[in-house]
């Protein structure tokens, strides 16, 4: 399970003709630190950082929101079509990237908002996979609490925001991880929305490495490794809130 | 005045085509341009940039460096009606964008702008040409050749190749003398030659055979792909895996097996077939002492004259460019000659203009960049430069040779079924 | 409120946004027209500065535009193109002129023009439309049945203006097209130093924003080799019927012969059709919407329900229907045309791009591979399963655990696949190594047909057993602990106690996690095009790798559509059958 990272690892601190030794080295000889800084500085990744971090947090937000409330509706209000409309909407998930990428460069670029945080965020505010997670959770959880509020005569929104949503955690852990994660590893969709150095991501820089005859192994692992850091703390922080869904949900 | 009118045009132009983009506002014009430079080039890139920038006050200049993607990002641009205003044109892609007219014809202003055509190697500069037309103004470009590592001949004692030219039989004879099996526990440890698996590296060897794959009108692939020097050639590329054993077993992963290049970084691969991309890691090495590099001619069959292949990459200016002037400035300084200079530092490429090449020659002690030159002569230019499709064509041809290795099929068979295949989709 | 005023309030919204969907389309369809007249203007302004650099003749620009052109010394312009600015009682092209060299710019060209009304008539369609669907509405109001059909009437009524509209201007485009080459080619006719340009061989000449192509397909080869086919269709100088039929119409040339013109056609420029059916569609969607909430207007509180329903909905709806139905609509007509994406022209083909596909061998193979390619969900879910009950417990070792496993998920696609790439190598790899010390291999991993797909799932495995771990992580928190004390005291071990207890507690999450991972390995695109691209001997050809090359390096965008929607359509029979069959049992689970 780990060997591909201690490869990863290993080859960012290798010289470059290391990486190419047969019988293939386990260690880099003499750790070359300097990879680290070499890649870092190649391209502006201070800024790229920036640029992702920016880019996934809209995201997070945007997907916490709809995926809640639209999952919500699919699993707990009853209305017409709702099995056929839910079908519809996860139908979307069915569509190739590649396919829709033109479209929605063309949309965005039409409203002005080419090579913007705003354009870069606008499309990727909904997740279908997100809502039928939140369909899926709510369904799983009993409703007891939720019909005692309705006895209460609370609102449906009402209901959602003080009793549904706290009960969420963990699917909404779940969630704002994998959106933040989904983001921070798209490649195409940054590199087709931005024109300029400034608004590239990480992943886009992380690509640059290899060219097209030419490739750089220790920096690109390097810059490669650096990238997974800030995701690492994300999943060991938001861990903490899987753990707290435990006892939430089992106090009954 | 003037300041008021051109706000009122610009003004109007918004509301009425509602395509008016950032750029020519407030006076200030920003050009920009667009290339593939990784970290090797893209300092060069930028400074270069800049020089232009501080002559033409007024003038921003940004490169826009996509090393991955490079034709969607240019094709989105293009069809998204905001192209850049300079870029980096690939010779396989020349057809796309010149037949669709989507590339101005420089032809009437190199003069102009001074850049001076007798200046550029005039095989190079011809890829880009259409008649009298002119698309693009060549940055760099490179034949292929082989490279060959002199302290691994010298210490298996094998004559090094000739720089003249050497037969399929020499190197043959060549291959198996320099492929050993170390420490005898029955596996190669040092392999002869790379394989050859891609069109674009196995092309010059069809052409030294005297074989090509298409008509010269570039229209058919039957009678080419399949004539008898092609396949003969095929064939003897093939057999330096299965028959002689000199390459090693089949690579068949994207832009190659890491490896293809890598063993003979580290003195495991005696020779590599490829183009002057790998000077700068090569002539890295051989700084510090980890390889001592030759070049040499692609081998040619007996009685047929030697042929390579140049690969090159010129600046483009888009047809319905805004700025045409400036543009058409910034394109020919892109590839003059202070710009050359200043970027074959990087030396990923061989700069266009001969002067500037010969000067990089003469300063290379190890007398590589002279060998590229020597190849330059009798080259000829990609068909992909020519041809609409050839990445189609390019991406079917894998077929004939993976088949002969994968299954077994004769080549001659898979060359004749994957050529009317192509014909099928050239037809279309 | 009542029910008639909560249905009088319905019937007014309605109206309203069938109002609003034909008064949109209308505007639309009338900007169109407005902007191709704008365009045809630019275009002949373009031409006549042309012709007067390359000829200096004044007398050619009279013979094509009369007294609508102007000549004057200033120089006011900063772009090199030409634009059109409005002026009062039309519009005016207005282009900088060069000198001879085509270097300095020596004065401005001016070209008026009185654009054409062309969308009167779909006005007064509009209007009637407007008044006949507030007739229809207030008598529904009044109806006593809510069984009406009226958004059947309403369909109609909403689509004949759109489709008037969208017609006309599709023939007023069509026009602007046809003229500007027909400009083109007079100017070629009446200017002999054009000629002589154009008599030279190979290339594309460019007129402003016009190409004259004048060369076949393929090269170099130009006006003696035009097929028979085109030169069949000469005639004055108009295509063939009257009316064009492609971007391309060869004209018939004086001293030259036949040359083809190519000009940015009508679809290119602003063809409406495509906003008027969004425009259609989402008005009828809203009005359809409204219509079956009228439904249960006597019934207050399923009326209430489906309100707060939709209220929760919004958000994600008209995202989707912005980023992703829109999209995947615009792809669905894109199928029905030839487009390169950079081709001035997109001909329509009907349905040639699907019967294409489905006779075509190598699009089977990619969906064949596909499919294998999915059979290693099971497998990374019943890893992903145990993985996640050994976790399931707190301590430090085990969080540590969860991080090791979810590493990949968190790793650059492009990093992974390039360890993979080594990972897997023949002779350095780290699988051959393993296998070698217990005297097995090498396998040729990536190297051979046989087990390149292998290769690649084995991948996909390690890659999303991280992913669906923490998924079922999630789903246990979910599991009610009391249910394990109970059927613990019911005396039951391990085994059972995981069949009764945690599985049907994880049913929704495995139903999820199922139907997600089939749909996403549906759509395995990265780890292909970054270690095998298709290959070897296309083994590992898949289908969204399929639809890339075909849209992206062979530039036909329309085929890379309708495989789009093929694959969509397969993926949604797929998932449909998962809910038809999987899904009851987990709702009789509960």
């Amino acid at each position: 399970m780990l060997v591909p990272f201690f490869w990863m690892v290993s080859t960012s601190l290798m010289d470059e003709l290391e990486v190419y030794r047969f019988p293939p080295r386990v260690l880099p000889t003499d750790p070359q630190w300097g990879n680290y800084a070499g890649a870092l500085t190649a391209r502006p990744f201070g800024r790229y950082f920036l640029n992702s971090l920016v880019f996934a947090t809209g995201v997070v937000l945007g997907q916490l929101l709809t995926a809640a409330t639209a999952g919500y509706a699919f699993a707990k209000l009853a209305f017409r079509g709702r099995e056929r409309i839910f079908l519809l909407v996860l139908s979307t998930m069915m569509v190739p990237t590649v396919v829709v990428l033109i479209p929605r460069f063309l949309l965005i670029d039409r409203l002005g908002w080419g090579d913007t945080y705003v354009g870069l965020i606008s499309t990727e505010l909904v997740s279908v996979w997100g809502i039928f997670l939140m369909r899926q959770y709510f369904r799983s959880v009993p409703r007891e609490l939720e019909d005692a509020a309705r006895i209460d005569g609370a609102s449906e929104w009402r209901i959602f925001w003080t009793v549904s949503l706290p009960l969420a955690k963990p699917a909404l852990a779940t969630i704002g991880l994998f959106a933040f994660i989904d983001a921070w590893k798209n490649l195409l969709w940054p590199l087709i929305a931005t024109r300029s150095m400034a608004m590239r991501t990480v992943e886009v820089g992380i690509a640059s490495f290899h060219g097209v005859y030419v490739m750089n192994w220790p920096y690109q692992m390097a810059a490669a490794v650096t990238a997974i850091v800030p995701i690492m703390i994300l999943f060991v922080f938001t861990q903490r809130y899987f753990v707290q869904g435990i006892q939430l949900t089992g106090f009954k | 005045m003037t300041r008021h009118t051109l706000g009122v045009a610009l003004a109007t132009l918004t509301l009425v085509t509602g395509c008016n983009r950032q750029d020519g506002r407030g006076g200030a014009v920003t050009l920009r341009v667009m290339n593939w430079a990784t970290e090797l080039e893209l300092t060069a890139e930028q400074r270069i940039a800049d020089t232009f920038a501080a002559r033409h006050p007024g003038v921003r200049v940004t490169v826009e460096s996509i090393v991955t993607n490079y034709g969607e990002k240019l094709v989105t641009a293009i069809a998204s009606g905001l192209p850049p205003d300079v870029f980096l044109l690939d010779a396989p892609d020349i057809p796309t964008f010149v037949e669709r007219g989507l590339v101005l014809d420089l032809a009437p202003y190199v003069q102009r702008v001074g850049y001076d055509t007798s200046a550029a190697f005039p095989r190079v500069l011809a890829i880009f040409r259409r008649g009298a037309r002119l698309f693009a103004l060549p940055k760099g470009f490179t034949p292929l050749v082989i490279y060959y590592n002199r302290r691994l001949f010298a210490e298996l004692g094998v004559p090094l190749p000739s720089d003249t030219g050497w037969t399929w039989e020499q190197f043959l004879a060549t291959a198996r003398a320099l492929t050993r099996d170390l420490d005898g526990d029955g596996r190669t440890d040092i392999f002869a030659v790379n394989f050859p698996r891609q069109l674009y590296e196995w092309i010059p060897w069809v052409w030294s055979a005297g074989g090509d794959i298409l008509d010269p009108q570039g229209t058919r692939t039957v009678g080419y792909l399949d004539s008898d020097p092609t396949v003969a050639t095929l064939e003897f590329l093939t057999s330096l895996v299965t028959e002689h054993g000199v390459a090693p077993p089949i690579q068949f992963l994207r832009s190659g097996d890491p490896m293809r290049v890598g063993r003979f970084y580290i003195g495991r691969q005696a020779m590599l077939i490829s183009g002057h991309w790998h000077m700068p890691r090569l002539l890295a090495y051989a700084r510090r002492g980890d390889l001592e590099i030759g070049v040499a001619p692609i081998p040619h069959r007996e009685g047929a004259a030697a042929q390579t292949v140049i690969y090159a990459s010129g600046w483009a200016v888009p047809a319905n460019v805004r700025h045409k002037r400036l543009a058409v400035e910034l394109a020919a300084f892109l590839a003059g000659e202070e710009a050359q200079r200043m970027r074959a530092e990087s030396g990923l490429e061989i700069p266009a203009l001969e002067a500037v090449a010969r000067a990089v020659a003469a300063r290379d002690t190890l007398d590589i960049e002279a060998a590229f030159l020597r190849e330059v002569r009798g080259a000829r230019p990609p068909w992909g430069a020519r041809v609409m499709d050839f990445h189609e064509i390019e991406e079917m041809s894998l077929d004939i040779m993976d088949r002969h290795l994968l299954r077994g099929d004769p080549v001659r068979a898979a060359a004749a079924e994957v050529a009317q295949a192509i014909d099928r989709v050239i037809a279309r | 409120m009542t029910a008639r005023g909560r249905r009088a309030v319905l019937a007014g919204l309605v109206w309203l946004v069938l109002a609003v969907a034909v008064v949109a389309g209308t505007l639309v369809a009338r900007a169109a027209a407005r902007r191709a007249a704008v365009d045809l203007l630019r275009a002949e302004t373009g031409v006549a500065v042309e012709l007067l650099r390359e000829t200096g003749r004044a007398d050619a620009l009279d013979h094509l535009f009369g007294s609508r052109w102007a000549l004057s010394d200033d120089v006011d312009l900063s772009v090199d193109e030409a634009i059109v600015r409005r002026t009062d009682g039309g519009l005016t092209g207005v282009a900088a002129v060069y000198d001879a060299d085509a270097w300095s710019r020596v004065g401005t060209l001016r070209l008026t023009a009185t654009p054409q009304r062309p969308t009167d008539g779909t006005t007064a369609a509009a209007v009637v439309a407007v008044a006949l669907l507030g007739i229809i509405a207030m008598g529904w109001t009044r109806a006593r049945s809510s069984r009406v059909r009226w958004p059947v009437v309403a369909a109609v009524v909403t689509a004949v203006p759109l489709a008037a509209a969208g017609r006309s201007v599709h023939r007023t485009l069509e026009d602007a097209t046809s003229t500007r080459l027909e400009v083109a080619a007079n100017a070629l006719r009446s200017v002999p130093d054009l000629q002589a340009l154009i008599a030279e061989p190979g290339g594309v000449y460019r007129v402003a924003q016009l190409p004259f192509v004048a060369f076949d397909r393929r090269g170099d080869v130009i006006l003696s080799t035009l097929s028979t086919t085109v030169t069949a269709r000469l005639g004055e100088g108009r295509p063939a019927g009257g009316r064009l039929e492609a971007d391309r119409v060869t004209y018939a040339i004086a001293d030259v012969g036949p040359v083809r013109l190519a000009g940015l056609p009508y679809e290119h420029t602003h063809d409406p059709t495509v906003p008027l059916i969004a425009i259609g569609l989402i008005g009828l969607a809203l009005a359809a919407a409204i219509a079956s909430l009228a439904r249960l207007v006597d019934t207050p509180r399923a009326f209430r329900r489906t309100v707060t329903a939709w209220s929760f909905l919004a958000p994600a709806f008209l995202h989707l229907g912005i980023f992703s139905i829109g999209p995947l609509l615009f792809a669905a007509w894109l199928s029905l045309h030839r487009w390169s994406l950079i081709d001035a022209a997109r001909p329509f083909v009907g349905l040639a791009n699907y019967a294409a596909i489905l006779t075509d061998p190598s699009w089977w193979n990619t969906v064949q591979n596909t499919a294998v390619f999915t059979l290693h969900v099971p497998i990374a879910m019943a890893v992903a399963l145990g993985l996640a009950l050994l976790a399931h417990r707190p301590g430090r070792g085990v969080v540590l655990l969860r991080a090791v496993f979810f590493l990949p998920s968190v790793t650059s696609l492009v990093a992974i696949a390039i360890v993979w790439q080594w990972m897997l190598h023949d002779e350095y790899g780290f699988l051959n190594w393993v296998l070698s010390l217990v005297g097995l291999g090498p396998v040729r991993w990536l190297t051979s047909p046989d087990t390149a797909l292998l290769a690649i799932m084995l991948m996909s495995v390690w890659l999303i057993v991280g992913y669906q771990m923490v998924l079922f992580q999630a789903g246990l928190a979910a599991v009610r602990l009391d249910l394990y004390d109970a059927a613990r005291i019911d005396g039951a071990g391990p085994w059972r106690r995981f069949v009764h207890v945690t599985l049907p507690g994880l049913r929704h999450t495995l139903f999820f996690v199922f139907v997600t991972s089939v749909i996403g390995s549906f759509q395995i695109f990265g780890a292909v095009y970054v270690m095998t691209e298709g290959g070897p001997l296309h083994s590992t050809d898949v289908a969204v790798f399929h639809i890339y090359e075909e849209a992206w390096e062979f530039f036909r965008f329309g085929n890379a559509a309708a495989m789009s929607w093929v694959l969509f359509a397969i993926i949604f029979v797929v998932t449909w059958l998962q809910f038809r069959v999987l899904e009851r049992r987990v709702e009789e689970g509960s």
